[in-house]
């Protein structure tokens, strides 16, 4: 990937902040924790949307600052890696597609409805971000191990 | 594709950091040279070959399988 199109790497650090936090802020929404504890103290708080739309965006943008910062010595062996790990992803979510269709198709359940359907959709590209931070991060991480073990 | 880096940037004296500050990439891309789990380009190739004053065939060898 061309180092044009990506962030410093002091975004890669934002992210990984950011990821989890709106993640969990997300999921607490809506859970609707946050309106049981609001609601122990006495206190309606009429935007529980607004935090759930706030922490969706948070998690998203923490997504895009992990999966496109530079790292520290962005060079060629680097953008091999990148290269890898897009591949390894789009390799999973393709084998997604494929799973999910064939389990509709035999066991014949058909998504109930158009939001199952979006919902489907939105795993299906979580999954291509989310195998390829994995992968990437982990192929940098295995070769800094091997490198450490061989100084030793 | 076979290497001697390793034993070349040794025979120079040379870390892995000061070879990587050198050529301007990461110490991790010198190893993964070193070990062969990567090719370098041939733009780094020849700066390796010129920094260590050799010739780019005395540095990489090709195998059976490439």
């Amino acid at each position: 990937m061309s180092a044009k199109f990506l962030l410093p790497h002091k975004f890669k650090k934002l992210g990984f902040c950011m990821f989890p936090l709106g993640l969990t802020g997300w999921i607490v929404a809506q859970l609707g924790w946050f309106d049981k504890f609001l609601s122990s103290l006495n206190f309606r708080f009429p935007g529980i949307q607004i935090i759930l739309i706030f922490s969706f965006f948070t998690f998203l943008i923490g997504l895009y600052f992990i999966a496109f910062s530079k790292e520290k010595w962005e060079d060629e062996f680097i953008s091999k890696l990148r290269l890898e790990s897009f591949q390894f992803a789009a390799l999973i979510q393709i084998s997604f597609f494929i799973i999910s269709f064939l389990y509709i198709l035999v066991s014949g359940n058909e998504p109930a409805n158009d939001s199952f359907l979006m919902l489907f959709f939105i795993l299906a590209i979580f999954i291509f971000w989310l195998s390829y931070i994995l992968k990437f991060n982990l192929s940098l991480f295995q070769n800094k191990l091997k490198n450490f073990k061989e100084g030793k | 594709m076979k290497n001697k880096v390793k034993g070349v940037r040794i025979e120079n004296g040379m870390t892995q950091t000061e070879l990587a500050d050198e050529l301007g990439v990461s110490r991790q891309t010198i190893f993964a040279i070193e070990t062969s789990m990567y090719v370098p380009s041939t733009v780094l190739a020849l700066k390796i070959s010129r920094l260590f004053k050799k010739k780019v065939e005395d540095l990489f060898e090709l195998e059976k399988k490439d």
